[in-house]
């Protein structure tokens, strides 16, 4: 039976948030020793959700994110939740290129990146309640065994 | 952000989200409606993350100098950085170069044309 550590945090809707969950997120996957692109590639799909219940979920008001990170084995699983607006119809939203904000110049890529980067990605959402966007990627074991220096210190 | 000869070469920070473009786009904004831009350098040497708001960021630059028929590139992209580019399409749109000054000679070429 895998080891399950699990680790849930709360902020704001403040820009330098997104930040800080990415900062959060590696730290939490650093015991799986991830490449240094699948360390990227989580941190992207993380700042693109939380991102998008800054701005889309409260619309840069004020509201509260809430992040749960875990660890089972070697599959990291982070679910990124707000109480905002909602999500009227989930499939358009994760067309790529769709928009519902294209004065604030939103590329309309986040859940196009989200899905790139992470195995799986799902979004549950009820317009007027929130959204959680929950979303999953198994750490390659074997990387683990071997170039440990290499990995996430950054030599090539 | 410095500017010469009307070309706008703006050093892009380490960390590219949302927050971050939205100060570059104000930058950008304060000598584009002076009219101060001719063209856009993007120099991403520096960057080692960038999310969609990057993507929108370089976008939005890019429509907004089409206006005024002006060019966008990105020089110097790392590796990591150009896969998110090429994913995204963004080389459909903007040229990429090696180094800000090979793309200083180019875009002073073209306009010469």
């Amino acid at each position: 039976m895998d080891k399950v550590y699990e680790a849930a945090v709360e902020f704001g809707t403040e820009a330098e948030n997104e930040g800080f969950a990415r900062m959060i997120v590696a730290g939490f996957i650093a015991r799986l020793n991830p490449t240094l692109e699948e360390l990227s590639d989580i941190r992207t799909a993380v700042s693109e959700a939380v991102t998008n219940s800054i701005i889309h979920g409260y619309c840069m008001k004020e509201g509260t994110i809430r992040m749960v990170c875990r660890i089972t084995g070697n599959e990291f699983e982070v679910t990124v939740e707000d109480r905002g607006v909602g999500i009227e119809n989930i499939k358009k939203a994760m067309e790529p290129l769709y928009t519902t904000k294209p004065e604030l110049e939103r590329s309309g890529m986040g859940f196009a990146f989200m899905e790139a980067f992470m195995d799986k990605v799902s979004v549950e959402s009820t317009p007027g309640e929130g959204t959680t966007v929950r979303m999953s990627k198994k750490i390659a074991k074997e990387a683990a065994l071997s170039g440990q220096m290499e990995r996430a210190v950054g030599f090539d | 952000m410095d500017i010469a000869d009307g070309n706008m070469i703006i050093h892009v920070e380490k960390e590219v989200d949302h927050c971050v473009a939205d100060k570059i786009k104000t930058e950008f904004e304060r000598y584009y409606l002076r009219g101060h831009v001719k063209n856009v350098i993007f120099d991403m040497s520096g960057v080692e993350f960038m999310d969609s708001s990057g993507i929108g960021m370089i976008m939005g630059r890019y429509r907004k100098m089409k206006y005024i028929n002006g060019q966008v590139v990105v020089a110097a992209v790392p590796e990591n950085i150009d896969r998110l580019l090429k994913m995204s399409g963004v080389y459909s749109f903007v040229t990429k170069y090696d180094s800000i000054i090979e793309a200083v000679n180019r875009i002073n070429k073209k306009e010469g044309a």
